[in-house]
């Protein structure tokens, strides 16, 4: 019995490839969806449990998700395990790569942080006066931003930057200022740097994920089958046409080896994972960079000072004098006179109220107690998200020589940092520390490290887009320029990161790119 | 059901007697009953450790070994004395040089020693927190969240 075939094979569930369901199921175009894990049941796969109780009282089972740092006893089975579908790199360069493989992938955990990118991002060659550039600008991309937040219900505070562009925000309620927040933004406004408040999508019932906003369309046109544990090894290509027929895969639990036919294949698995499928199926790279310029944000450096009115439980007595958070959206490197020792730059959270941490201090015991009590609710802290340069170096390539529990060739990731890193780290450490001695607070702790790269679960590029068919993967609608068929609409496309979360961009190019391809097809062109 | 902890006490197989008793000591000095709330002793503390470095992979086993024997050794040589039989000033002579501030927990102090206090200080700490004592004390009923089982796991059969 000859299965039918599809119009379009989507690989992937999370948020760029649920979209690309939507857009073309809305367009009556018929969509089989294969996802590497199962659907998770929300009832059924989760238990209140006491920590105490737990095997390892809450420390995890050791050697597990060494490379999930946000990975905890309660939330460990919601990762991809690590010994199933492992990973390597040489041992002086590591790499966390965080990946999910439930149905709606990592957009059922995500922060739901809702920013765009800027034209100082897409523009990032002129910007920074090296590298390269996105194909598009903000104007290109401008009315899908909009869409795209109109369905994640972004509540955000318009601000008029250009280095934060305003979306179609729904209104959001911040609480009205601390008076240590007043004065922290009164000395960011003196110094030119602005401050506004973080931009979170609301979703619907607490949940801003592809399972909830963007499949459910899809699957009630009647033109979406979703199926789950499907572990794709490669595509197909039709060897006459040269143009891409489907894919191999293989079932989860059995093992079964399978085939699914589609007139074009629109990968979504994630940055990575779309990737090592394209470098497994040997196809779409004449350019010779697919699996080059991975780059993600660099996530730390902790600055932390103590209010003096605040200490020994004033605090908790002195109403409005604590609390609350501030946003400092990228504030460097905006002007060409503003002359640093980094390129791009970084976003900044203040928060105040917090505490001091045990490993601030060399004490212990009664001693420790004492200070953690005396700097309890006292604190206001910074910390940073910082663009890392996209570098033809940093790149994925597959390992032939080891194969995931389904026996597919593994990725062999190869990421270093740079001075501009460092630098753009210490800048913040050092700007933050320079604040609070303004505020007239006391330092305790300061930082400028970070975590290694790929904690920031923001991993981008890999098969970027752009105008020229050498220098990169997809043209500038997330098609691949060897083969029109076969598109990307993952984060694997990006050209350059921002600061920015990148999950509303991630959205919007998947939702152009499936308008482009839905129009595409109805010419007969795809 | 009630937990095993209820009705039976741990047995300890991984560290040595001495390094225990160190462990033991280290413990009690981190983390003794404060503020009225139950210290590492009385959250069995010492035995979770074991248990839990015995299942750990060999870096932290060694990292601890090698730290509870310094101990051991440094009592030894300026009291002559195991670390456990240590007074609380002198138990302070030896553990103070080891005590540092670590700024980004994800970068331990480069000198092993004092690599060995930060991991250490923070599990004791950790592991007291997360303790039933810790968390059905004075009344309090914490610790309780939600816990992801194994989703769809692999068939087996």
């Amino acid at each position: 019995m000859t299965k039918k075939e599809y119009d379009v094979l989507i690989v992937g569930s999370g948020h760029s490839g649920g979209m690309a369901a939507k857009i073309l199921a809305s367009h009556g175009i018929s969509c089989v969806m294969l996802n590497a894990g199962p659907e998770a049941d929300m009832q059924r796969d989760r238990t209140r449990k006491a920590v105490y109780d737990l095997p390892y009282r809450g420390f995890g089972k050791p050697g597990r998700l060494t490379h999930v740092f946000q990975a905890s006893e309660f939330n460990a089975n919601q990762w991809v395990d690590e010994a199933e579908v492992p990973y390597t790199y040489e041992p002086q360069a590591p790499y966390n790569w965080v990946r999910v493989r439930l149905l709606g992938g990592r957009s059922l955990f995500w922060s739901r942080q809702s920013f765009r990118l800027s034209d100082f991002e897409f523009n990032a060659a002129e910007i920074d006066g090296s590298g390269t550039s996105w194909p598009i600008r903000l104007a290109d991309i401008a009315p899908f931003y909009s869409r795209v937040e109109e369905i994640f219900r972004v509540a955000g505070r318009k601000e008029g930057w250009p280095q934060f562009p305003d979306g179609n925000f729904i209104e959001a309620r911040y609480p009205a200022d601390s008076q240590t927040l007043k004065l922290v933004t009164d000395l960011c406004n003196a110094r030119g740097f602005g401050v506004s408040k973080m931009r979170t999508s609301q979703g619907v019932g607490g949940l801003a994920s592809s399972i909830n906003l963007l499949l459910p369309d899809a699957l009630v046109t009647g033109k979406l089958e979703i199926v789950q544990n499907a572990i794709v090894r490669e595509v197909s290509v039709n060897k006459n046409t040269g143009l891409v027929n489907g894919a191999h895969f293989v079932d989860r639990h059995s093992r079964r080896e399978m085939h699914v036919k589609a007139k074009v294949v629109v990968l979504a698995a994630g940055s990575l994972e779309s990737t090592r499928l394209l470098l497994n199926s040997g196809i779409a790279n004449s350019s010779g960079v697919m699996g080059h310029y991975l780059h993600d944000q660099i996530y730390g450096v902790n600055v932390t000072a103590s209010v003096p009115e605040a200490r020994d439980g004033k605090a908790a007595a002195t109403p409005g004098l604590m609390g609350g958070s501030a946003f400092l959206p990228r504030f460097r490197n905006l002007t060409k006179s503003d002359k640093r020792n980094f390129i791009k730059g970084y976003c900044m959270m203040i928060s105040s109220g917090g505490g001091a941490n045990a490993n601030m201090f060399a004490e212990y015991g009664e001693e420790l107690q004492k200070k953690l009590d005396h700097y309890a609710g006292s604190c206001v802290s910074a910390t940073i998200y910082g663009e890392r340069v996209p570098r033809f170096e940093n790149h994925v390539r597959i390992n032939k020589s080891v194969t995931d529990a389904w026996g597919i060739p593994v990725l062999h990731v190869e990421a270093h940092d740079s001075d501009n890193e460092h630098n753009q780290a210490k800048d913040a450490a050092d700007t933050a520390e320079e604040l609070f001695h303004a505020a007239g607070w006391d330092l305790i702790s300061k930082t400028d490290k970070f975590y290694p790269p790929g904690y920031s679960i923001h991993e981008v590029g890999t098969c970027r887009m752009g105008d020229n068919p050498k220098t990169s993967v997809l043209n500038k609608f997330n098609q691949t320029h060897d083969i029109k068929n076969l598109f990307v609409v993952d984060g694997a496309c990006f050209v350059t990161c921002g600061w920015q979360n990148p999950t509303m961009t991630i959205s919007a190019l998947s939702m152009r790119a499936s308008e482009y391809l839905a129009e595409q097809m109805k010419k007969g062109e795809v | 059901m009630i937990s095993p902890d209820n009705v039976a006490e741990p047995e300890t197989r991984f560290f040595t007697t001495g390094q225990f008793a160190a462990l033991r000591k280290l413990s009690d000095l981190l983390m003794p009953p404060m503020r009225g709330n139950p210290g590492a002793l009385d959250a069995a503390v010492p035995e979770f450790l074991d248990f839990l470095i015995g299942v750990s992979p060999a870096h932290r086993q060694a990292l601890y070994r090698n730290g509870l024997d310094a101990l051991n050794a440094r009592a030894k040589k300026q009291f002559n004395k195991s670390f456990a039989d240590l007074d609380a000033t002198q138990c302070d002579a030896i553990i103070r040089p080891l005590l540092a501030p670590v700024p980004w927990t994800h970068e331990p102090p480069k000198d092993p020693l004092q690599h060995f206090m930060a991991a250490a200080h923070d599990d004791v700490r950790t592991a007291t927190r997360n303790s039933r004592e810790w968390n059905t004390s004075g009344g309090r009923r914490g610790g309780a969240q939600l816990f992801w089982n194994p989703i769809d796991p692999i068939y087996k059969g």
